[in-house]
């Protein structure tokens, strides 16, 4: 996966993530449903939170865009070498990737710890198998 | 006659009777949407694999878990189908869905 795949891909994810929350969220709203997805706190957050990182970045973009338009070089400057125009909204993105990954985990799996324990023996398989693969690479088939 | 739960009473409508036998048997809701998604999904990647000989398993994960809370949503219609926990790990499943979907494409498709 390349890094513009990439990118394309963690923006969808907080993009369905908002989708998803939203339409549950009015869904009960439109029909006065007796169960609100808007009554869970952690949900309710994860929705506020990637609207406002939407909100931050929509008006970075626009900030972002008008650069490319206005910006004027006189004979003989420097060119910008930062490529800041093309950092903007990575770390949004990520942000709200990684939130909407933090959520789920944590309703799903619960936020106490004690699923900790699969994912301690799951990423011990998971090293061990990179270790064999490495092993293998050097040293030949590790079975 | 001994029954192992309380039947419900059946005069009172089809809803009536959900909300009773949920009220007796909590785990019917939870049951029926894991019905509800493993037959969508085993579903449709078994049918694919049998039309295509390939199987896009993220994408029926995001199918079944989207029909899933479709479902779940209209249970909250009415007090006494689902609680607010269910709902939430339904729409919690549905956003890992999506982020097993979009993070699992190549070059190329999307």
């Amino acid at each position: 996966m390349g890094s513009i795949k990439f990118f394309a891909s963690v923006l969808m994810v907080g993009l369905f993530a908002i989708a998803i929350v939203t339409f549950a969220t009015q869904f009960g709203n439109d029909n006065s449903s007796a169960i609100l997805l808007s009554d869970d706190e952690q949900l309710n957050t994860l929705n506020n939170e990637i609207n406002s990182t939407i909100t931050t970045w929509h008006s970075s973009v626009n900030d972002t865009g008008t650069t490319f338009f206005s910006t004027t070089q006189d004979q003989g400057d420097q060119s910008a070498t930062s490529g800041g125009q093309f950092k903007s909204g990575i770390n949004g993105a990520l942000s709200m990737a990684t939130k909407a990954m933090t959520s789920g985990y944590n309703k799903i799996f619960g936020s106490d710890g004690g699923f900790g324990i699969f994912l301690t023996g799951l990423t011990g398989i998971l090293l061990f198998m990179l270790v064999a693969y490495g092993w293998k690479y050097w040293k030949g088939n590790p079975d | 006659m001994a029954n192992v739960y309380t039947m419900p009473n059946l005069t009172g409508g089809i809803d009536t009777n959900i909300v009773q036998i949920v009220a007796q048997v909590p785990q019917f809701t939870i049951g029926l949407l894991v019905f509800v998604f493993g037959v969508i999904f085993i579903g449709g990647i078994s049918t694919q694999k049998v039309r295509t000989g390939y199987a896009d398993v993220p994408m029926w994960s995001v199918m079944a878990s989207i029909s899933t809370l479709m479902i779940a949503l209209l249970m909250t219609i009415k007090a006494g189908w689902i609680d607010g926990v269910t709902l939430g790990v339904v729409v919690a499943v549905t956003i890992m869905s999506g982020l097993w979907l979009f993070l699992s494409r190549g070059r190329g498709e999307f």
